[in-house]
């Protein structure tokens, strides 16, 4: 007996969205008890079983942004490193990347390649050096210090990134704007960069993420006063147990400008990931 | 073109292995003694005559920090010292109260505080680079002092510099094992840390299960199972197996397992399992003088030995009829299981005994007494955890001098009281005579106002017997120990795990750490 459609496309869609749910689930629900257990007190996160609906308690996070807390200084200091590293990343990256792009100089191929093994190597080979480097330079423990740091490895990338959406871009349009009239900088602005822009955008966002979730580096190239906040993550974790109130409260901060940056461009970082898969 | 980038990539390792190992320092020639350790006011002080420090709120029956008579505690004013340290509760009592410190010398104190990883590694780097961005440091006896104590500085150099302070109360007022181990590396000349804490394992255990089922225990199995020093492991096995079949059962409803332990494949466990080793005369070396101030060849592991085998075996039976969250457990997981009221015994550091009083994190408050440990065939063994504070050998003088002035103030009786005291802190004294004192010594009975303000104290009776030379287990201080002790607490976890007989794990530490130290 042949099964009708509409039955088909009914277990069809049953399958999938159970998948989907159990995927959602999965991915989601750290997140949620995360972001409740942050606002529970200590006896009712480990409560069980597990209450969902109760009374939200804010006193871990006004503990922390509190005097006394100093996690505003923290949080600042995230902010200050991963949006400049960021910054400087992405200027430099699309100038370099667009270099790469199109010029036609010896050994592009083998520099290319040089740049992103850079982003390549393990951490633990290229720490001792550059802090060799750094304490020489007297950055060991300073801002300037933490943002050459994370565009040591937010560099490369934005540089390799760019320079694979420039490809995309053809040169023609850059070669007619310039019989037209612009200079070779206008039909870089004017021309090459517009159509680029949501590969830029994602670039920014990973390169961000990169660094906002960082701890190696800041764990070694910080200081007493430049600690950023997965440095201060880690140091709820104590020789007589863990502080999991503001554990949670921490995770909850930390993940949230990147879901909300993240949410806001998208499009951009759908559309700009997708760019260098084209061809 | 691909010789072209093969070329390169040569290149590239070739260089980075030089800088490597341009900036590796197995070896310094350098002298560990600062070239000046005079005050700057040297010939203006009378060193016969010495002089209360201006710090404020002695407290009476404690030795004062003192400096000889026209000691200027101002001459490094301006000067600004790194103090890298574990997440410790003297680390934070000490950032919380540096006004006190800074007030008086001028000094700016940065206290950066990391997981003991984050500052071997950041030590390391700062060493090897020859570097002083770190002026004090937290000498972990094992992690650091052992394999870096040629870039510390001698203190020796300051103890004897007459025109600088002394160590309050002296160096016989430190507890004399900590200071062996947390000062020293290879031999006595020269002292490279001062003690700064001290965490040591002891037996918590709910007081409340064993008054209330102690006739019906003895009655089933003939023995007194009151934990203290009379207790033998094997006693402690049959009483931990015996409360877990009877909460199993119902008939026991106050906890549901009789033990817990911080056996999960970490360092934790390697400290809970040398509790049982040594207690029946067993250790990791054949050498038996490793414990003290240390070697750097450590000779043929001891982990083939019948003491060995034995204690494999019995901290197998006693990890199986424990809580099974034991394996998963390090301190701090133990210590939150045994807050939330669930298990009846548990080997666990001193020091967390402000958590298990503390009401906003335990559901046992008032209901925790402490013993010593178990013992085995040969002896009582409790392992020591503790820590001291060095300087970096590469600062300058001035900066050196200035640490030493930190060094003498952090660990002294009168800083080792407010720690204890300080609501942020609450790390037991390394010092005898804050131990002393009237209130320290009400702190100790429990039911007393100074045991709920300092409820670290509560233990302190079985931690100062724990600290006798007879009854105290050091690890192995050995350059080497770090990967040793991975190789200890990886394969007794395999054997808690089943994957190998408890023989077969002894023998595999051995041929392990034979590799390691070339023996």
């Amino acid at each position: 007996m042949a099964v009708p459609n509409h039955v088909k496309k009914t277990v069809k869609n049953t399958f999938l969205y159970t998948i989907v749910t159990l995927a959602l689930v999965w991915a989601l629900l750290p997140i949620v008890w995360m972001v409740m257990s942050s606002v529970k007190t200590e006896a009712g996160m480990f409560s069980m079983p597990p209450k969902f609906f109760f009374k939200p308690n804010f006193e871990t996070f006004k503990f922390m942004f509190s005097e006394e807390g100093n996690f505003f200084s923290f949080l600042s200091n995230s902010v200050i490193a991963s949006v400049l590293s960021t910054i400087i990343s992405l200027v430099l990256g699309t100038l370099g990347g667009f270099a790469l792009a199109r010029g036609n100089f010896k050994n592009e191929k083998a520099l290319s390649f040089w740049i992103i093994s850079t982003r390549m190597a393990p951490i633990p080979a290229v720490i001792l050096p550059l802090y060799l480097m750094f304490s020489n330079l007297g950055l060991i423990g300073t801002m300037p210090g933490l943002l050459f740091a994370y565009t040591t490895f937010n560099l490369p990338f934005a540089l390799w990134m760019m320079m694979v959406f420039f490809k995309e871009v053809p040169q023609a349009l850059e070669e007619a704007a310039m019989i037209d009239g612009c200079s070779r900088f206008q039909a870089f602005w004017r021309i090459a960069l517009p159509p680029v822009a949501p590969g830029l955008v994602a670039t920014g966002i990973l390169c961000l993420m990169f660094s906002w979730n960082d701890f190696m580096f800041a764990s070694v190239f910080s200081g007493h006063d430049t600690q950023t906040v997965p440095v201060a993550a880690s140091l709820l974790i104590t020789q007589n147990g863990i502080a999991w109130g503001q554990a949670m409260a921490t995770g909850t901060v930390i993940i949230t400008p990147m879901v909300i940056a993240g949410l806001a461009v998208r499009k951009y970082l759908v559309q700009g990931l997708s760019m260098g898969a084209v061809k | 073109m691909k010789r072209d980038i093969l070329f390169k990539i040569i290149v590239f390792l070739a260089i980075i292995s030089m800088v490597l190992t341009a900036c590796s320092s197995t070896s310094s020639t350098n002298s560990q003694k600062p070239s000046d350790t005079k005050a700057k006011n040297a010939e203006n002080i009378n060193t016969e005559v010495q002089v209360d420090a201006p710090f404020d709120g002695w407290v009476e029956g404690l030795p004062k920090i003192t400096a000889p008579e026209g000691f200027d505690w101002k001459q490094f004013e301006g000067v600004e010292l790194n103090v890298i340290t574990e997440n410790t509760p003297p680390s934070s009592a000490l950032a919380a109260n540096i006004n006190l410190f800074e007030d008086v010398t001028g000094i700016k104190v940065n206290i950066e505080q990391s997981d003991l990883g984050t500052v071997v590694e950041k030590t390391s780097l700062d060493f090897n680079a020859k570097s002083a961005k770190y002026h004090v440091i937290y000498a972990d006896p094992y992690q650091i002092l052992a394999k870096h104590s040629q870039h510390f500085v001698d203190l020796n150099a300051f103890i004897d510099e007459k025109t600088m302070p002394a160590i309050p109360g002296g160096l016989e007022d430190f507890i004399p094992s900590q200071l062996e181990v947390n000062g020293y590396m290879g031999d006595t000349e020269a002292l490279y840390a001062l003690p700064y804490d001290n965490p040591t394992m002891v037996l918590a255990y709910r007081k409340d299960v064993f008054e209330k089922y102690k006739d019906e225990f003895m009655a089933d199995k003939g023995f007194d199972w009151t934990p203290g020093p009379n207790l033998t492991w094997e006693q402690y096995y049959e009483a931990a197996k015996w409360i877990t079949e009877k909460a199993a059962a119902g008939e026991i409803t106050e906890v549901k397992y009789g033990a817990g332990h911080q056996a999960k494949q970490h360092d934790s466990l390697m400290n809970d399992y040398s509790n049982i080793l040594a207690g029946y005369g067993g250790d990791y070396f054949e050498d038996t003088e490793l414990g003290a101030v240390g070697k750097s060849n450590p000779g043929k592991s001891a982990m083939t030995s019948d003491a060995a085998k034995k204690s494999a075996e019995l901290y197998k039976k006693i990890i199986d009829v424990s809580a099974p969250g034991s394996t998963s457990w390090d301190w701090s997981g133990l210590g939150e299981g045994f807050a939330a009221g669930d298990i009846a015994m548990a080997p666990e550091w001193h020091e967390f005994s402000s958590m298990f009083e503390n009401p906003d994190s335990s559901k046992v408050v008032g209901k925790v007494s402490w013993a010593s440990l178990p013992k085995g065939d040969v002896r009582q063994a409790h392992s020591y955890g503790g820590t001291g504070i060095g300087i970096n050998k590469y600062g300058t003088d001035e900066e050196k001098k200035a640490a030493w002035l930190f060094l003498v103030w952090a660990t002294s009786p009168q800083a080792q009281y407010m720690i204890l005291k300080s609501e942020v802190g609450g790390s037991t004294p390394t010092r005898h005579s804050v131990y002393d004192i009237e209130e320290v010594q009400k702190g100790m009975q429990a039911g007393t106002e100074e045991s709920k303000q300092m409820p670290n104290l509560l233990p302190m009776k079985v931690t100062l017997e724990a600290w006798k030379e007879e009854n105290v287990y050091m690890r192995p201080k050995v350059p080497q120990w770090p990967q040793i002790d991975t190789f200890i607490f990886t394969e007794l976890s395999k054997m808690l795990a089943d994957q190998q007989t408890p023989e077969e794990t002894v023998e595999e530490i051995a041929k392990q750490s034979d590799q390691a130290t070339g023996n």
